[in-house]
């Protein structure tokens, strides 16, 4: 199984998941069943490529960036799905669908093909669940992105319930996420926090999280005003987990993997 | 800017830390949810400012940082006055033994040589033994590993071997490898040795398995208990979310 084999994959899930979002709008109340049945073969399918994938390597893909989008368009689609049969909210599944399938496209356009094996550095016991705890927390907070985003659009939607749920548990990974991350580095690089360019934003974007829920205890009808902190702490989180390469301070970045001594 | 360490070195970064938690339960009225937000949003500033610097330029490590750190200490604590949270105290612990723990903690590179013990501020010295390197099939390297044997230096036998030596080498020779230990250092697995970690950082990547020398990292974080305590806990309080 290579990265040519994506393809067919990603045409049947995003099928599933396409049919899936558009049968959502035929039931009014309850999440139906139909939808339920389609997005999840969608995402049975689009799994299934990622663990044979997995096998062929011989090494989980979660060291390149577009290993790590596999892994985001994976856990988006399981977010959306789990919105969907908690909270009924018929549009998720077509804006997780959207987002799934445009990180499904960059990987296919543009796949940063390295079947490289696994350095010594990520030979640890931290690797597997430090990168899919944040996965899946990323996944889980670009669906309160997307929720707040429809919220400043059409106030009329009180998204703000299940932004709340969301945000909870999309922090609660996203702290997981981190701690492991500390306990990993004080073995690999001799301190549980550096101030590496990835933690510091790993620290805002964090923080930023943290701030929404202050922000909501004490303006709780501003809705606006919480939708666009939502906006801005997922903003930070892009920073954090692609966008510091474009800025000067990631030179250095003892996260850069391509490019550290101590990696060789 | 940069703050002077050696200034909080033990005890002064414990009386320090005691002021926070002093000041926390002096101002018990700061718990309110609006100095929270206060707090985090001046924390946010001065971690977007270290976020847009380069890595060298070490703003964590400036007064402006550093204050801001303590303010948002001073006003967790009068919050866990008022209300405890086990996530909140873990956080706390974490960032408060991590900064003031700063000050006594210590990071030395030494370049180990083969040939002989190296020469090292430390209270102890090391000598490669042993370099191997296991390849996969295509020859990308799978694992390093270093053997390295440590012995402790004692300022005064050092100093009374040197004149023995004039008489006999040999019976000081065995006299050091039984005092020495010998220990396998590879990438995410450092060592232990009275109180100090010693991590394998490089080598001469020239010749390989051959190489003449492997490059350590020895660091010392007496406060690391503290941290690791406050990471724990603050794991905890997170995980405590899925079950409530």
């Amino acid at each position: 199984m290579t990265w040519d084999h994506l393809t067919y994959f990603a045409v049947a899930a995003a099928c599933c998941w396409m049919t899936g979002s558009v049968t959502s709008f035929f039931t009014r109340k309850k999440a139906a069943l139909w939808t339920v049945i389609l997005y999840t073969a969608g995402i049975l399918i689009y799994a299934s490529f990622i663990a044979a994938f997995w096998i062929s390597l011989k090494r989980p893909p979660l060291v390149t960036m577009g290993e790590t989008r596999l892994w985001y368009s994976l856990f988006l689609a399981l977010a959306g799905l789990i919105t969907y049969i908690r909270w009924k909210y018929k549009w998720i599944l077509s804006l997780t669908t959207v987002m799934a399938l445009v990180f499904l496209l960059i990987n296919i356009l543009r796949p940063e093909i390295h079947n490289r094996v696994l350095m010594p550095a990520l030979q640890s016991i931290w690797f597997i669940p430090h990168v899919t705890v944040y996965m899946f927390s990323y996944a889980l907070l670009a669906c309160t992105f997307l929720l707040a985003l429809s919220g400043l659009i059409r106030p009329s939607l009180n998204v703000l319930p299940a932004i709340d749920k969301l945000c909870r548990a999309g922090l609660s990974f996203f702290t997981v996420g981190m701690l492991l991350g500390t306990l990993w580095a004080k073995q690999a690089w001799g301190d549980y926090w550096s101030w590496d360019p990835k933690e510091t934003w790993a620290a805002i974007t964090w923080l930023l999280y943290v701030f929404y829920f202050y922000l909501k205890s004490i303006r709780p009808n501003f809705h606006k005003h919480l939708y666009i902190s939502l906006i801005v702490a997922f903003l930070a989180l892009q920073v954090c987990w692609y966008g510091l390469q474009y800025l000067p301070s990631a030179r250095g970045s003892m996260h850069n993997y391509a490019l550290n001594i101590q990696q060789r | 800017m940069t703050v002077s360490l050696h200034l909080f070195a033990f005890p002064v970064n414990l009386i320090v830390g005691l002021c926070v938690v002093f000041l926390g339960w002096k101002f018990r009225k700061l718990y309110r949810d609006k100095y929270m937000t206060l707090a985090l949003l001046l924390l946010i500033a001065v971690s977007l400012v270290q976020g847009f610097m380069p890595v060298h330029i070490a703003f964590t490590r400036m007064w402006p940082f550093v204050v801001v750190l303590t303010v948002f200490l001073i006003v967790l604590a009068s919050r866990l006055f008022l209300k405890f949270s086990l996530a909140g105290f873990g956080l706390w612990l974490a960032l408060w033994a991590g900064m003031l723990g700063t000050a006594d903690a210590s990071v030395t590179h030494v370049m180990v040589p083969r040939q002989e013990y190296a020469r090292t501020s430390l209270p102890f010295t090391m000598r490669l033994e042993d370099f191997g390197i296991t390849r996969y099939q295509a020859g990308e390297p799978m694992e390093y590993r270093a053997q390295v044997s440590l012995k402790d230096i004692d300022s005064r036998e050092d100093a009374f071997d040197r004149r023995e030596d004039a008489f006999d080498s040999r019976e000081d020779d065995s006299d050091r490898k039984e005092n020495s230990v010998l220990k396998t250092l590879r990438v995410n697995h450092p060592v232990n040795y009275k109180g100090h970690q010693v991590y394998l950082m490089d080598y001469n990547s020239a010749k390989g398995d051959l190489t003449d020398y492997c490059i350590v990292m020895v660091t010392r974080q007496p406060w690391r208990w503290l941290v690791f305590a406050g990471i724990l806990l603050l794991l905890a309080g997170a995980l405590k979310t899925f079950f409530v």
